[in-house]
C-alpha cells in the first residue's frame, strides 16, 4: 500500500536550473570569422528551452545592445555543401544566400554563442552577455552568464599559421631537384627571408584575390604567359594531377594576366578543403624567365630579416642559365571574406 | 543425478555447435584442388585470371609463350600490381630527370620488352624455371636454381613460418609452411644453419608467394606477392 502511495505522488511538471552555465564561460571570437562558443550547460533544466541574449555589457558594465542589434549582410548556405562536387565557384554561389544578420547571434535550443563573419564591424574588445532562458517552468535571467572577447585575427593565414614559404629549385621542367638543393639558393621555414610578401585588404566586398609575383626588381612575372607555372602531381595516374593551385580551387573564377593571377572565391574559410596536404599552393617558374642568386645553406630566420642581395653574406653568386626552374610553396588561406591583393617579391630571382 | 543430466545435455549442446560450425570451409581450412588446372596450360591459366592480364600482355610482347607452356616448367606469376608498381618506378625517374609531364605506361614497357631494350625480354626469363619447383622438390633451408635469364639464378625455399599474419598460432604443433622467391646481390652460403629466411637486407630479398601449387598441363604456377616490383625493382 505505502509503495503505491508513493508512486502515485504528483510529480512538478519540468525543471528550470538555477545554475545552468556555459562549460567554458569566456568565448573568444577572432572577427570577421563564424566561430561557436561552447553549449550552455542546463544542469537537468528541461528541454525544450529557448535562449535569447538579453543585454550586451561593454567592458564597463554600460549596455551596448544597439552595437549587437544593428545586421548586416552575411552570406549562409541553404543547402548541404559537398566538396567532392561542389568545386566550382557556379555550384557553391547556388547553394549560398545573403541574409541580413546580426553578428553575434544564440542558438535558440542549445544556448551556443554563434559568432559570424559580421564581426569585423564591431569594436574589439571584452564584452559580457545577460541570457534569458525560458521552458515549460517559467522564465529565468542568467547575468553575465558569458564573456565575449572579440580580437583581431589575420585576415589571411599563411606563414607560419597554415605551413611555410618554401623556396627551392628544380632540375628545368623536371619534378626532381639537385642533390644539394637544401645547401644552395633554399629556405623552408617560417621567416623566410627570400621573398617579402605584402596583403593588403582593398575592399570588403566582393570576394576576389590577386596574386601578384615580383623579381627582385619589382619586375612582375607573366601568369598568362607561362611565367609562373603550377606543377603536375607526381606517378602515373595521379590524382589531383595537380599539386594545390590558386586555378584548382576556382577552375570558373581564375584569371591570369600578364601581371597577376586573380580568383573569385564563394566562401571563407578558402580554400574550404584541401586538395592535397594542407592549404599550400606550389608553382615554378620556368627557368627561361629566371636569373637565380645562390645562397649559402640558410635554416632558420628572424622575423623581419630578409635577403639583402650581393650585399648579403649568405650572397654566393648566381646558378647557370637554363639549368634550374625555381620553385615555390605558398601557404594560403583566406578567413574573412573581402577583396585582397597578395604581392610577393621574390628576392633571389631576376626576370628575363 | 540432475546435474549429471544438466552436464550431460551441455555437453552435447556444446558437440552439436561445434561440428555445425566446423562444417564451414573458412574455419576447417579448406584445402582447394591443386589439380583444378592440370588440363590447362600455364599460359592458358594466367589468361583466365584477369589479376594476370597485364602479365599475359608482357609475355605476348616478349614472345614467351611457348617457353612458358613447355613442358616440366615453374612460373612465377606476376600479377598487375607487380607491374604496375614498377611502371610507377619508372615514372618517378623520368619525372624527376627528364621532364616533370612524362609518364612511363605500359606502352613504354611493351615497346622495352619487344624490342629486348635494357634486356628486359630476357629479364622476363628470371620468372621462369626448366624445371617442376614442386612441394616435394623444395627445402626449407632453399636452394639455387637457374632461371631462364642466362646466368641468373634465385632462391627458392618452402620453409616453416612463426609469423602469425601466415596462419602461425602457438597452439598448433604443426607449423604453417610458405614458399619464398628470392635473389641474392652478393653471394651467399646456403646451408641449414644459413637458411633462405636468414639471408640479411643487403645480401639479398625475398618475396612471399602467395598462391602456390598451382598444378597446369605442362607445369606448376606460384604467384609472387603484390609488394614485389617487377625485375626486383628498387624504389
Amino acid at each position: 500500500m505505502a509503495s503505491f502511495m508513493i508512486k502515485c505522488t504528483k510529480v512538478e511538471k519540468g525543471y528550470l536550473s538555477p545554475t545552468m552555465a556555459y562549460s567554458v564561460s569566456s568565448f573568444t571570437a577572432i572577427v570577421g570569422r563564424t566561430v561557436y562558443s561552447y553549449t550552455l550547460v542546463p544542469d537537468g533544466s528541461s528541454i525544450p528551452m529557448k535562449c535569447k541574449i538579453l543585454h550586451f555589457y561593454n567592458a564597463n558594465g554600460k549596455i551596448v545592445d544597439s552595437l549587437f542589434t544593428k545586421t548586416y549582410p552575411v552570406s549562409v548556405w541553404t543547402a548541404a555543401y559537398n566538396p567532392l562536387t561542389d568545386v566550382t565557384y557556379a555550384t557553391i554561389m547556388a547553394k549560398r544566400k545573403v541574409v541580413q544578420m546580426a553578428p553575434i547571434n544564440i542558438n535558440e535550443s542549445s544556448g551556443v554563442i554563434e559568432a559570424n563573419p559580421a564581426t569585423i564591424y564591431l569594436p574589439l574588445g571584452s564584452y559580457t552577455i545577460d541570457v534569458q532562458v525560458t521552458n515549460v517552468v517559467g522564465t529565468q535571467v542568467l547575468k553575465n552568464i558569458m564573456t565575449i572577447n572579440l580580437v583581431t585575427g589575420n585576415n589571411i593565414d599563411t606563414s607560419p599559421v597554415t605551413g611555410s614559404y618554401s623556396i627551392g629549385r628544380l632540375w628545368a621542367n623536371t619534378a626532381g631537384g639537385p642533390a644539394n638543393g637544401s645547401s644552395f639558393g633554399s629556405f623552408n621555414g617560417a621567416n623566410n627571408p627570400l621573398l617579402i610578401e605584402t596583403i593588403t585588404r582593398v575592399a570588403d566586398t566582393p570576394n576576389i584575390i590577386s596574386f601578384k609575383f615580383l623579381d627582385k626588381n619589382g619586375k612582375p612575372f607573366s601568369p598568362k604567359n607561362s611565367e609562373i607555372m603550377k606543377r603536375p602531381n607526381s606517378g602515373l595516374n595521379p590524382n589531383p594531377p595537380f599539386l594545390q593551385n590558386l586555378q584548382d580551387y576556382a577552375p570558373d573564377t581564375f584569371v591570369a594576366t600578364d601581371s597577376l593571377m586573380s580568383l573569385k572565391y564563394p566562401l571563407v574559410p578558402f580554400p574550404i578543403v584541401s586538395l592535397g596536404n594542407g592549404f599550400n599552393m606550389y608553382y615554378r617558374i620556368p627557368t627561361a624567365f629566371v636569373h637565380i642568386d645562390s645562397t649559402s645553406s640558410w635554416t632558420s630566420n628572424t622575423a623581419g630579416n630578409y635577403y639583402k642581395g650581393t650585399a648579403d653574406t649568405h650572397f654566393k653568386g648566381y646558378f647557370k642559365d637554363d639549368k634550374y626552374d625555381y620553385s615555390i610553396r605558398i601557404p594560403l588561406r583566406i578567413n574573412v571574406p573581402g577583396s585582397y591583393k597578395i604581392t610577393l617579391k621574390l628576392l633571389t630571382v631576376t626576370h628575363r | 543425478m540432475k546435474n549429471k543430466l544438466i552436464i550431460l545435455f551441455s555437453a552435447i549442446i556444446v558437440m552439436l555447435i561445434a561440428l555445425n560450425s566446423c562444417q564451414k570451409s573458412y574455419i576447417t581450412g579448406d584445402i582447394q584442388n591443386v589439380n583444378l588446372y592440370s588440363h590447362t596450360t600455364t599460359y592458358d591459366y594466367l589468361k583466365s585470371k584477369p589479376v594476370f592480364d597485364t602479365l599475359v600482355q608482357c609475355i605476348d610482347a616478349a614472345g614467351l609463350k611457348d617457353a612458358i607452356n613447355a613442358n616440366g616448367t615453374t612460373f612465377f606469376a606476376l600479377t598487375n600490381t607487380t607491374i604496375y608498381s614498377y611502371l610507377s618506378v619508372r615514372t618517378g625517374r623520368v619525372q624527376s630527370t627528364i621532364n616533370q609531364n612524362s609518364k612511363w605506361g605500359l606502352d613504354s614497357l611493351l615497346y622495352y620488352i619487344t624490342n629486348n631494350k635494357n634486356r628486359t625480354r630476357d629479364s622476363l626469363k628470371m620468372y621462369l624455371f626448366n624445371q617442376k619447383l614442386t612441394y616435394d622438390v623444395l627445402t626449407n633451408t632453399g636452394k639455387f636454381y637457374s632461371s631462364g635469364l642466362a646466368k641468373d639464378s634465385a632462391v627458392i625455399s618452402y620453409e616453416t613460418t612463426t609469423d602469425p599474419h601466415l596462419g602461425y598460432n602457438s597452439n598448433f604443433t604443426t607449423y604453417p609452411k610458405v614458399i619464398y622467391f628470392g635473389h641474392v646481390f652478393t653471394p651467399y652460403l646456403l646451408n641449414n644453419a644459413n637458411p633462405s629466411s636468414m639471408i640479411p637486407s643487403n645480401v639479398g630479398t625475398r618475396v612471399l608467394c602467395t598462391t602456390t601449387g598451382i598444378n597446369t598441363s605442362n607445369g606448376v604456377v606460384h604467384v609472387l606477392a603484390p609488394s614485389h616490383i617487377l625485375f626486383f625493382t628498387l624504389h
